[in-house]
């Protein structure tokens, strides 16, 4: 079992973890010949699927493994974090799986120039001395070298194989969200709002944070949560819902004929003031706080609303402009009424 | 009856800020001595393995000191201890301001109003403000025998001195967790600080061990090195960390004196009629790596208590009774000490850890990511104690898989929904 | 039914929802707020236990249309800014809308858009400019971007009060359950009848009381005296660590500093405090209240330009805050306070400051007191 990769993304590759630690202290991370996938089931809550194209976070990767070259890991994704935090100014960062006292380790080496290696140009005379015998062998190298080594678990194949991403039926709305700043902002006033409310009357505060999703298919969003005290919401309008891909659903054209956003295009309007054609959900305002954590990797997001089911966002990464899409989806299910 | 008066400059009672903030990493109290010349600020922690004193000199670091002690003539000393907290409750942060706006301190004068009633005995601090506000502190005080630790620098023949505000950029790549600190000197022209934690080896707490991280520097960074090739020495991470992020306020190079394992190290710096000592308990090599490591003098403990009068006499001239600060070294009790010292230190969340280096802009932006702690309102302006998310509810994979695996929902999976959007790990179907 | 009755009591609407953020927020420490709707604005009022209130009077001058219909003939509000110390015309007026809100739920509401603004991660105190706390630095950028549309509607007794703000593509509705509204006795104070007076800035008062605080005292006491002709005003606590007092002098105590205060400061006064009026100048006039209760207008102190600390001869402390919303618009938030009862003179530490006691250092201050006592 083999795995060392050079680290080219370094900043996404952080934000990613950053984001992920939000849902979860632990992730599945199954390092595969083409993709990266990083998985976190929480016990409760919203999942996440991250698959990344190896190149969007490594360079020069290699995988080796007994079974198919596949190796799955369960990562701590706080300390994870916290190694790739000290690689943010580095020269150089590499990663590698490794073994020591026994422990399966993931290992980051990175490089970083210190301002204090400007010293290296002027050794103070003691120092060089001691150095003398070894000092051929370091003569180029001036960087402080910092190693972190994150423990991690390996699982054998069998142990994920019952892992399945969930399946979920086609939703009746898809809409293009707003930035997320606005949304989480919005979105933990409510959430605060509610547990003010909670706080005066006897209601337990578990029920009390449920907010209200909705969106139709004519580029409105609304978020809305209503406590003894008030009632609230937030429309947005003139957000985009993205055209359908016929190769990408079932049965193409047809599909699409009678697919359940078509007929919902039927309903509701544009200024988002009519009753009619919302999809909507119930989801926890604290758990959505997290979720909206990705908010700071910048990407794209696309939300699916199956009416009273799920929501299912597709987080698309930046790209430089390669064809390999790396999505994050993120499965929420609704609370029922 | 002592008289003790003296008058700081704005930058000066800023400095006493600083230091404080260092001490009360390693103590709930604080003692001051002072003497005719010099006033000393001392704090030993709990386990009695750190020891600190913070010398400042009457001339040199006041705008005006007096100090007349009541007996004792030339030798004599005023010897009092008092909370830091409360200590630091006056000199606060930002005593120093370059801009002399409102509000901002002009000077600080000092006094101490000792009686033979002791409900009497009161610290006076008086804040003299721009613009005629006046600000005046009477702290309670309790005298006490200031103890102090040996170091004989003679016998630490294993030095290095660095610039504290590079030592500083590497204590920001360990881990917020780890207790130890092993400082080695490689064969290879570099030294290694390494932060660790002693090993947790039952199966599913692997996880949750902290990071362990090794930050080799070359030697000819340091401004001096000389150590024994191979030498490995390890003490508490959070002092050193307390000592270099002080140090490098005071923008001064950071000395290590030490001789080897067991045996106390010393770290020093100062400036500006400042001078600063921390002795420090030191233990064994990691890993158990072999190194020359004599046994610890059995009779040291007992010496600990040993009063400050003999100590001025003492220091530097005997070698061999030169002992360390602490109960006979051993990992258990630094950890003891380690965590015995946590409730006193301001907890710092790890996402925005106040002194971490990654407070670059980019860090800024990130927090306002973080998911919003409900718990933690604007308003409440108190220490806050809930510290870190990942503490609690850390399930892992195996552990939510025994947890009730016959749920009887298996039967949903097949519905025509699919698996659920948000299932649950022991709603799966055979997983482990 | 004729027609009047079908259009809403009040529509008032403001191109920014930050000036009734800003003051509201002076009086946010209790989960309901009685607000009454009158000709000349929205008065909103708090109080805790009857030994606490406070109040902001939200100007009609503060927004762009406001538009009030009175439900029954009523004589126009004599109610003027600058003057918000007139209860006395506030004969119970039975036909002024009056009721209760969620105050909190409120202000969540006016700041929806203000957290877009990328300051709000900090907590207020730690938001940029922190070195201006005076009148300037209370607009942060949270503040400031606020910039919407802010519409409050309330169509008859008994309906919610609305509020909806617009932001670009944004649009908040906001429907606030209107309570009953409770009648508690308000803190008599007798203004014809002053034992102490005084005018200083805000955030000395502010700097004065979070000094005081970090000895976690129960009670704050204030002392105001006369010596020679130069008014003296300090504020004391005692906890368990010690005690600490903050003192005001009106003597200058050196010139201004070498460099150049910020731009956004007002300029120094060449007084701390601007008006002090002491009913008995001979004497020393003392009287505490709950420290954790002045507390709660340490966020009117903070960004109020002006304070008027006043104490009546019942010992009923009013602070009245001058605050200035934007540039020349001033508004009012006004606190009142039951006096803690005063033990006996000799009650440990506090009394120290001004007994005969261990007075050497401070001298110059306390001489005329000492002598006073001898």
């Amino acid at each position: 079992m083999r795995f060392k990769a050079q680290i080219h993304n370094i900043h996404t590759f952080t934000k990613l973890t950053a984001s992920l630690n939000s849902l979860g202290p632990l992730a599945w991370l199954k390092l595969g010949d083409e993709q990266v996938c990083f998985t976190i089931i929480p016990e409760q809550g919203t999942q996440v699927w991250a698959v990344l194209s190896i190149d969007a976070i490594f360079d020069t990767y290699a995988v080796q493994s007994a079974a198919n070259n596949v190796i799955n890991l369960e990562v701590p994704l706080g300390p994870l974090n916290r190694a790739l935090k000290s690689a943010l100014n580095a020269t150089s960062a590499q990663i590698r799986l490794t073994k020591k006292d026994n422990i399966p380790l993931l290992a980051l080496t990175i490089a970083t120039t210190s301002s204090n290696n400007s010293y290296s140009a002027f050794p103070t005379g003691g120092s060089r001395d001691d150095g003398t015998m070894f000092h051929d062998q370091f003569a180029a190298n001036r960087e402080t070298i910092i190693t972190q080594e994150v423990p991690v678990r390996v699982l054998a194949p069998d142990t994920v194989s019952g892992l399945h991403e969930p399946q979920t039926r086609e939703p009746d709305v898809h809409i293009i969200l707003p930035p997320l700043m606005q949304l989480k902002s919005i979105s933990d006033r409510f959430t605060k709002l509610a547990l003010a409310g909670a706080k005066t009357s006897s209601g337990a505060a578990a029920t009390r944070t449920r907010l209200d999703m909705a969106a139709n298919m004519h580029g409105c969003l609304r978020m809305s949560i209503k406590t003894d005290a008030m009632s609230i919401s937030s429309v947005w309008t003139d957000l985009a819902n993205p055209e359908l891909d016929p190769s990408q659903v079932a049965n193409g054209d047809m599909g699409i004929a009678e697919h359940p956003s078509t007929r919902m295009k039927l309903l509701g309007s544009a200024d988002g003031r009519s009753e009619e054609g919302w999809a909507s959900v119930r989801i926890d305002g604290k758990d959505w706080g997290k979720v909206m954590s990705v908010g700071r990797l910048g990407g794209r997001v696309i939300a699916c609303f199956c009416h009273e089911h799920a929501l299912i966002l597709y987080v698309y990464l930046p790209t430089d402009g390669g064809e390999d899409e790396s999505v994050l989806t993120y499965y929420i299910s609704s609370y029922s009424a | 009856m002592v008289v003790l008066n003296f008058t700081l400059t704005p930058e000066a009672a800023s400095k006493i800020h600083d230091l404080l903030v260092c001490l009360g990493k390693f103590s709930d109290t604080v003692a001051i001595e002072a003497r005719r010349e010099r006033l000393t600020f001392t704090a030993l922690n709990s386990s009695k393995s750190a020891y600190a004193a913070l010398t400042l000199e009457g001339k040199q670091f006041f705008s005006t000191y007096e100090c007349i002690p009541s007996h004792g003539g030339l030798d004599g000393r005023f010897a009092c201890s008092m909370y830091t907290k409360a200590l630091l409750s006056v000199f606060k942060g930002r005593l120093y301001d370059p801009l002399g706006r409102d509000g901002a301190i002009d000077r600080c004068e000092v006094s101490v109003q000792d009686r033979a009633d002791e409900t009497q005995c009161r610290f006076i601090v008086k804040m003299i403000c721009n613009q005629g506000v006046i600000k005046t502190y009477k702290l309670t005080y309790e005298a006490v025998d200031v103890m102090h630790a040996l170091f004989d620098r003679n016998s630490a023949t294993n030095r290095w001195s660095m610039n504290a505000g590079a030592m500083k950029e590497y204590i920001e790549f360990f881990g917020t967790k780890t207790e130890m600190l092993d400082i080695f000197a490689g064969e290879d022209g570099r030294a290694v600080f390494k932060s660790y934690t002693e090993k947790i080896s039952n199966g599913k707490e692997i996880l949750k061990h902290p990071l362990v991280t090794a930050v080799a520097v070359n030697t000819s960074d340091f401004e001096e090195f000389k150590v024994q090739p191979g030498l490995h020495i390890v003490i508490s991470v959070k002092d050193f960390k307390a000592i270099v992020i002080h140090a490098d306020t005071l923008k001064t190079s950071l000395k290590a004196y030490y001789s080897h394992p067991t045996r106390p190290l010393q770290f020093s710096y100062g400036c500006d009629g400042l001078l600063c000592e921390f002795t420090l308990m030191t233990s064994g090599d990691y890993n158990g790596a072999t190194a020359p490591t004599p046994a610890p003098a059995p009779q040291i403990a007992s010496r600990v208590a040993s009063r400050a009068v003999s100590a001025a006499t003492a220091e530097a001239r005997d070698n061999r009774s030169m002992p360390p600060p602490v109960e006979p070294a051993s990992r258990r009790s630094a950890r003891r000490e380690v965590g015995s010292r946590q409730p006193s230190s301001p907890p710092t969340r790890p996402q925005d850890d106040p002194e971490s280096l990654f407070v670059n802009q980019g860090e800024e932006e990130d927090t306002q990511w973080e998911p919003v702690d409900y718990n933690n309102e604007e308003e409440a302006l108190g220490w806050d104690a809930s510290t870190d998310r990942n503490a609690g509810n850390f399930a892992t994979f195996q552990d939510s898989g025994s947890f009730s695996r016959s749920d009887g929902v298996q039967g949903n999976a097949d519905s025509m929904e699919g698996i659920a959007p948000t299932q649950r790990v022991s709603q799966i179907k055979g997983l482990w | 039914m004729d027609e009047e009755d079908e259009l809403p009591l009040l529509t008032a609407v403001s191109s920014s929802a930050r000036q009734l953020y800003l003051l509201l927020r002076c009086i946010n420490f209790a989960e309901k707020a009685h607000v009454q709707i009158n000709e000349g604005g929205l008065q909103f009022s708090v109080d805790e236990a009857s030994v606490m209130e406070g109040s902001a009077f939200i100007s009609k001058d503060l927004f762009t249309t406001y538009t009030f219909r009175a439900p029954a003939p009523q004589r126009p509000s004599q109610r003027e800014i600058g003057d918000s110390d007139d209860e006395e015309d506030e004969d119970p007026d039975e036909t002024l809308p009056t009721f209760q809100i969620s105050l909190p739920a409120l202000l969540e509401t006016l700041q929806i858009f203000g957290l877009t603004d990328t300051n709000t991660s900090k907590p207020p105190w730690a938001r940029d400019n922190p070195a201006s706390t005076a009148t300037g630095g209370a607009f942060t950028n949270n503040v400031l971007g606020m910039n919407n549309m802010c519409r409050i509607a309330y169509d008859a007794p008994g309906s919610p009060l609305s509020i909806v703000l617009t932001e670009a593509t944004i649009r908040t509705t906001c429907n606030l359950t209107t309570y009953e509204p409770a009648f508690n006795e308000e803190i008599p104070f007798d203004r014809q009848a002053l034992a102490l007076k005084t005018i200083m800035r805000g955030t000395w008062l502010y700097d004065a009381v979070s000094e005081l605080s970090s000895t976690s005292p129960e009670k704050l006491t204030l002392w105001a005296r006369t010596r020679g002709r130069k008014p003296y005003f300090a504020l004391s606590s005692s906890g368990t660590l010690g005690s600490a007092r903050v003192e005001f002098n009106n003597t200058p105590i050196r010139p201004p500093p070498p460099s150049n205060p910020p731009a956004d400061t007002p300029p120094p006064a060449s007084n701390l405090l601007e008006t002090f009026q002491l009913s008995d100048p001979t004497s020393t006039f003392r009287a505490s209240y709950k420290f954790s209760l002045i507390q709660r207008a340490a966020r009117a102190m903070s960004v109020a330009t002006k304070v008027s600390v006043r104490v009546d001869e019942q010992g009923v402390l009013s602070l009245q805050f001058m605050i200035e919303v934007e540039a020349g618009k001033v508004s009012f938030v006004d606190f009142r306070f039951v006096p803690l009862v005063e033990e006996d003179e000799n009650e440990g530490d506090e009394t120290q400051f001004l007994g005969g006691e261990g007075e050497e250092s401070d001298g110059s201050v306390m001489e005329d007191e000492d002598e006073r006592r001898a």
